[in-house]
């Protein structure tokens, strides 16, 4: 173990330009006994053990497959729910320090943008009326004309016009609603924005719009943006650094370039596998079929995770001389089933990945 | 096993009910001792009744005597005909249940079927009429149709006995007008959620597989529909038995309900308290019944509650 | 029924379905635009009216006793007649409108005052205090309501006001429950979680978002619950526990008419009329807020009708002489297919001329953003389109060389199990919740079949064991929602593919799946068509999959398909200018990381509100305004090996 860790699992070392700062959080849901109920609810792993910083104008991104807790991750930054363990600081503040008053007013530096716009908006509430919600809860732009004067500079900033002021959310389209939506992100300054799946509600022919919006703020406004999503696409046009989270924790880490551009880890290898078969000479190639779906969160495997479903395992288990075991899920070698991987970092330094062969990965094969 | 548990969830449930009503005389305000002598009673009499209500006792042992009431002819006896409670009450039971079953089983076959019909052809002459009809239903006052129908049928034309419990004649009136509440209940119910269920790409999958409409709607959307129906199909029957209180008074049915109705005029407190009760088991035990049928004819509900 | 009826035909319920009143004006425009609204709501104001000024108008004192003129039938100088007291009905029944409507307005509000507050409270502060209010409600939902409110009353007394307190008391609960129900329900809207992440306090979130869009539901279940209230406190007038005499009060009245209604059934008539017409009023009023609040409780979905089927058999299904024939030996073959949706305002097209073929064993991709009339394209080869939304308006459609328009119910549903096969977006939808797998494959098997319950017991396993579900055996008896959502999807495959189907449609059959098991599903699609030689008909968004996946690609656009062929020569150089932006606009491609993604700018047209000439022009790089491109809409032409629909497609070879 004494290859460089510039983002070990135990604890992230905080640089001066980190916004953000995730140290061994973790969040458990249920284990508490419900009153006028017998049995405790089983714990639920939602986000376990998870660091990574992101320095300040970068963009840091999180993928994962629906039940990975990836969403849970994005709330524990934004401080709408507390880590069970660890710790998470944003601009040099931990969140743990904060009282609910705190909280609330160091949410103006952290704003959520949601994945539906029709849905993230009050379908009471003019847009207009929304945008000032921001500038009222933490008494920005105080007076009549310099609020309005803030809600056209933003308004005009994400691309709509006065007239879409005074309406309400049902009457605009898809892509007008997710820039007032950003609009509401952002009109009260702050460093950073978590962006859960900002495009995938949305017509394609529109995504394009939204995502150059999201890169010119960022250039404009010095953001800093955590990105949640499912598309590996989006990650290798938008973000810097990347965690893949699989149940909970995150099997690799690092630079979108070395993460996405040579994976380490079989999950992730997968993935990328499916993401590179975009071009149609492609498509006669057999595809890696990864094999099962994503456990429950209330039954994580033992061992590596991702054991039940690892396709390294299966070809390890089949060279002779291994220390195979046979489980539920097929033949994979004892490592795998028994003990948790640590992490590993790359050759360089630039990424991690929790597997136990990454040290000694098997050729990529796709048979 | 999941009977065992729901049963159990219902004892917290019996217990504080049987709290409420125990304490019941208690919420009287003033001392009800002195309520029930009236105001020109001596202090003896007072006393004498104190010690018939048992006020002086200890309140674990007024509680214990309370529930053994519930069975124990001796512990409760009615301040107006000085019988038993229990035996008042078990006489009188028959006549409510038969007009209560009576009138739910008839609105729910009308009400099901009537439903059907309009979510068949929304919007249609047959949906238009039923609608208006199922409001009526829900808008009428049932004391008011009770006595319109004695008028029309027993004294107009003389078909059926109007006051009385005697003869099954005479339960047919009572029956069909409480009939008229859940029978526009369901109605509307059965319409909406199968008007729900008719846009579930199930029913598409249905169709797809080359199945008649008539089978898809009645055993693909009509099964996922009926078990709202069901639910409240049990609240609908307490509010029949609660009706009861009504429609006996109505049609001069000796009943539970009449019963109670009598005594609150009559400030007979035991009577009131052991058909309060009655009628709050009887509650508990149907919602906890339609709570099993619900579990059985809807398996996501089944595994819920095992995972939990 | 005329709203439901625009609701059910309304071409995008999902955007009628948001929409939510802006004012109370609108809610006024809507509530009068029904006819239970305007009734209801007339109704409503005369009784308010009436209990407000009833005592003034009063012709005769209500109190007034004439034992000379009692029980008299209604006559000029007493409309209503007289009671047993010999006092003048009419006079008393304007009196007593206002104990009686004051005792509904006063329940309500007590039960009101009372119950939201605690929804509302156990629905935001969750925890043990919900556990306790929610016991609480339990244990008085115990006791029927009116023997409840009878409790009531014998604890209090017998009078005008503790009648007001019973009814109210035995509202608590459901106001309780729906506030709390509705309270969680816009607790968990996503714009909930936007204004916390803004930094709003607990008392704005209430006070701002959540008050407010409960108020509808709140309104419609207290008119609702008047309705209710005044019967039960007029039943207990009636058992004369109410308000006591001489003050009238409509129950009251009808109680003291008990006895006389052999002989002089006219006394219970008025008091009862006035009293059932009232709850009516609510009733309806209460029905009409619910149809503007409550989504749920709107008709959107409405079945296919036999009457409609015979309909459509009359409709102009005749193909005009420009069609062409259907190919022999395809799968599907559409010719000139329009399709419109019936609405306020007329048809609106929504499938507007389309051309296409599926050979056997080959797929083809229909591209498109929403409301580009794919999945109705979709439905309608499936002969699943609703006709009472969307009518085939012209074209042709054949599956397996037969006509799938106009056919009588027994020839419609021979195609569908014989030739057509459909697999949904949403697994979890496609599968009817209350039956087992098994009973389900059962159904698809056994239809039309003459096999015996171990033939179609073991074609089910049969059929399971092909999409690759391990123990089918066991999960024959197992139901939907014990499956994961790819199993499910594999499920809702073996019941396509029971009776071998000539053609596999597929509506967006992954998007709502993860990554690595849309790739299982497309891989398992892939094999059961090697296998069995059918043609897939695949609707999606997604340009990556028709890459991986798709033999012939067709890219639909307002109604069209503007560009069509092969997957390797369309997508190897896309000629149509929506084409060729939609591939530049997707991430990922060869614009590197960090730099700009070219656009299309603005968004894709509403269905009935296309521009004029070529529906993509205004949002068209390559139209630059010329005059072809307002003229007309683009004829589909083949220009290097594909069909394409652009003036200017040359342009881009």
């Amino acid at each position: 173990m004494n290859a460089p860790f510039p983002m070990p699992q135990g604890g992230a070392i905080p640089q001066d330009d980190d916004v953000i700062v995730v140290d061994a959080a973790s969040r458990h849901f249920g284990g508490r006994r419900r009153l006028f109920s017998a049995v405790a609810a089983p714990v639920v792993r939602a986000v376990d053990h998870v660091s990574f910083r992101v320095p300040r104008g970068t963009c840091f991104a999180i993928v994962g497959e629906s039940g990975s807790g990836k969403s849970s991750l994005a709330r524990l930054v934004v401080g709408l729910l507390r880590p069970t363990a660890g710790e998470v600081t944003i601009d040099g503040v931990a969140l743990s320090t904060l009282d609910p008053v705190g909280l609330r007013a160091m949410r103006r530096k952290v704003q959520l943008v949601l994945q539906d716009p029709r849905a993230s908006l009050d379908p009471r509430m003019t847009i207009f009326d929304t945008l000032c919600e921001a500038l009222t809860v933490h008494r920005l732009h105080p007076g009549r004309e310099a609020r309005l004067e803030r809600v056209k500079a933003v308004i005009a900033l994400v691309g709509l016009s006065p007239a879409h002021l005074g309406r309400y959310p049902h009457e605009l389209s898809g892509g007008q609603r997710q820039r007032a939506a950003i609009a509401r992100a952002i009109i009260c300054e702050p460093e950073v924005l978590v962006l859960d799946e900002p495009v995938s509600a949305l017509d394609v022919s529109v995504q394009a719009q939204i995502i150059n919006l999201l890169a010119d703020l960022q250039a404009k406004l010095a953001l800093t943006y955590l990105i949640i999503t499912h598309d590996l696409a989006l990650v290798e046009h938008m973000a810097d650094t990347v965690g893949v989270m699989y149940l909970g924790r995150f099997v690799e880490q690092g630079d979108v370039e070395q993460v996405c551009g040579a994976p380490r880890h079989p999950y992730t290898q997968s993935l990328m596998a499916i993401a590179a078969q975009i071009e149609p000479l492609n498509r006669d190639q057999p595809a890696t079929v990864l094999e099962g779906s994503i456990p429950s969160p209330l039954a994580i495997p033992s061992g590596c995770s991702f054991h039940t479903r690892c396709p390294l395992a299966r070809r390890l288990a089949a060279v002779d001389g291994a220390d195979i075991i046979q489980t539920a899920d097929g033949r994979v070698p004892r490592r795998c089933a028994e003990d948790v991987p640590l992490p590993h970092a790359a050759p360089g330094g630039r990424s991690t990945a929790t597997c136990h062969f990454a040290a000694s990965p098997l050729p990529v094969s796709h048979d | 096993m999941f009977v065992f548990k729901r049963l159990g969830s219902a004892l917290p449930t019996l217990f504080a009910v049987s709290l409420l009503v125990f304490f019941f005389v208690d919420l009287i305000p003033g001392d009800p001792a002195q309520i029930l002598a009236g105001p020109t009673a001596s202090n003896e009499e007072i006393e004498s009744i104190r010690k018939f209500l048992g006020l002086n006792e200890p309140l674990l042992t007024r509680y214990g005597q309370f529930l053994r009431g519930m069975w124990d002819p001796t512990a409760a006896t009615s301040f107006r005909t000085h019988r038993p409670v229990v035996v008042e009450l078990s006489e009188r039971l028959p006549n409510t249940l038969i007009v209560a079953i009576g009138g739910l089983a008839i609105g729910l076959i009308v009400g099901t079927i009537s439903g059907i019909v309009c979510a068949l052809r929304p919007g249609g002459i047959a949906d238009m009429v039923i609608t208006l009809l199922t409001l009526a239903g829900i808008s009428m006052p049932i004391y008011w149709l009770g006595l319109l129908c004695i008028w029309f049928f027993a004294v107009n034309l003389g078909w059926l006995p109007a006051a009385g419990a005697t003869t099954p004649a005479h339960f047919v009136l009572p029956i069909l007008v409480i009939a008229t509440r859940p029978a526009a209940m369901f109605s509307r119910l059965v319409a909406t959620s199968l008007l729900e269920a008719m846009g579930k790409d199930y029913l598409d999958t249905a169709r797809a597989k080359g199945l008649s409409e008539t089978r898809v709607l009645l055993f693909h959307a009509l099964r996922n529909s009926l078990i709202a129906a069901v639910s409240v199909a049990g609240v609908q029957f307490g509010g029949m038995l609660g009706g009861s209180v009504v429609t006996e008074t109505v049609f001069g049915i000796p009943g539970v309900g009449r019963l109670l109705v009598d005594a609150v005029s009559r400030a007979d407190y035991p009577v009131i308290q052991y058909a309060i009760l009655m009628f709050a088991f009887f509650f508990v035990f149907i919602n906890l019944a339609t709570d099993l049928i619900t579990q059985w004819l809807d398996p996501r509900t089944r595994d819920e509650e095992r995972a939990t | 029924m005329s709203v439901m009826n625009t609701v059910a035909s309304s071409p995008a319920p999902d955007r009628a379905l948001d929409f939510v009143p802006k004012s109370r004006w609108t809610v006024l425009r809507r509530l009068v635009s029904q006819p239970k609204g305007i009734v209801g709501l007339t109704l409503v104001v005369l009784y308010l009216l009436l209990a407000i000024f009833g005592p003034a108008l009063a012709p005769q004192d209500a109190f007034r006793q004439n034992f000379a003129q009692t029980l008299q039938r209604p006559s000029a100088a007493h409309w209503f007649g007289t009671d047993q007291l010999g006092r003048d009905v009419f006079s008393r029944i304007l009196v007593g409108a206002r104990a009686t409507l004051g005792i509904g307005v006063g329940g309500v509000s007590f039960a009101f005052l009372i119950g939201v507050p605690l929804g509302v409270l156990a629905a935001w502060r969750r925890g043990w205090v919900e556990a306790v209010v929610m016991r609480a409600i339990d244990v008085m939902l115990s006791f029927p309501d009116i023997v409840f409110a009878l409790a009531v009353v014998a604890i209090l007394g017998a009078s005008t006001q503790n009648v007001i307190i019973a009814v109210g008391v035995v509202s608590i609960p459901v106001f309780a429950r729906t506030a709390r129900a509705v309270t969680l329900s816009i607790l968990a809207e996503p714009y909930i979680e936007g204004s916390i992440s803004l930094g709003a306090s607990p008392a704005r979130v209430i006070l701002r978002h959540v008050l407010p869009n409960i108020s509808g539901m709140l309104m419609t279940l207290s008119t609702l619950l008047f309705a209710s209230t005044l019967l039960s406190a007029s039943g207990l007038g009636f058992l004369g526990l109410g308000t006591q005499p001489p003050h009238p009060e409509w129950g009251t009245m009808l109680g003291e008419s008990r006895s006389y209604i052999r002989s002089h059934p006219y006394l219970a008539t008025f008091p009862g009329l006035f009293l059932a017409v009232s709850a009516l009023a609510f009733n309806l009023l209460g029905d009409a807020l619910r149809t503007i609040y409550d989504p749920t409780s709107r008709r959107t979905a409405r079945p296919a009708r036999f009457l409609d089927l015979l309909r459509r058999k009359r409709a102009p299904a005749a193909p005009t002489a420009a069609l062409l024939p259907p190919s022999p030996g395809a799968a599907v073959s559409v010719r000139g297919l329009r399709m419109a949706y019936h609405s306020q305002e007329g048809l609106l097209e929504v499938v507007r001329g389309v051309d296409l073929d599926i050979m056997p064993g080959r797929t083809l991709a229909v591209v498109g953003e929403s409301g580009s009339g794919k999945s109705t394209l979709l439905r309608a080869i499936g002969t699943l389109a609703n006709p009472q939304e969307v009518a085939v308006t012209a074209g042709t459609i054949e599956i397996g060389g037969e006509s799938a328009l106009g056919l009588a119910p027994e020839a419609l549903r021979d195609l569908r199990r014989r030739k057509i096969g459909i697999v949904f977006q949403d697994a979890a939808n496609a599968l009817n919740p209350v039956l087992t797998v098994g009973q389900q494959l059962t159904e698809a098997v056994q239809t039309g079949s003459s096999l015996d319950a171990a033939a179609v017991r073991q074609r089910c396993i049969d059929l399971l064991g092909d999409v690759n579900i391990s123990d089918p055996e066991r999960r024959l008896d197992m139901y939907p929602h014990q499956f994961s959502g790819g199993m499910k999807q594999r499920i809702v495959i073996a019941i396509a593919l029971a009776q071998d189907p000539d053609v596999l449609l597929a509506d967006e059959p992954t998007s709502a799946l993860d990554v690595t098991i849309q790739q299982q599903i497309l891989v398992l699609l892939r094999e059961m068509q090697r296998k069995r030689g059918m043609a897939i008909l695949l609707v999606t968004h997604d340009l990556n999959l028709v890459a991986r996946f798709a033999d012939d690609v067709a890219v639909m656009y307002a109604g069209r398909l503007v560009e069509s062929g092969h997957v390797a020569t369309v997508l190897a150089r896309t000629l149509h200018p929506y084409t060729q932006a939609l591939r530049a606009s997707a991430p990922g491609g060869a614009e590197g990381r960090g730099k700009r993604l070219l656009t299309i700018a603005g968004e894709p047209p509403m269905i009935g509100a296309l521009p004029s000439g070529c529906a993509f022009r205004p949002r068209c790089q390559r139209s630059q305004n010329r005059s072809q491109c307002f003229a007309e809409e683009p004829a589909i032409r083949l220009v290097a090996s594909r069909q394409v629909a652009c003036c200017f497609a040359e342009e881009a070879c």
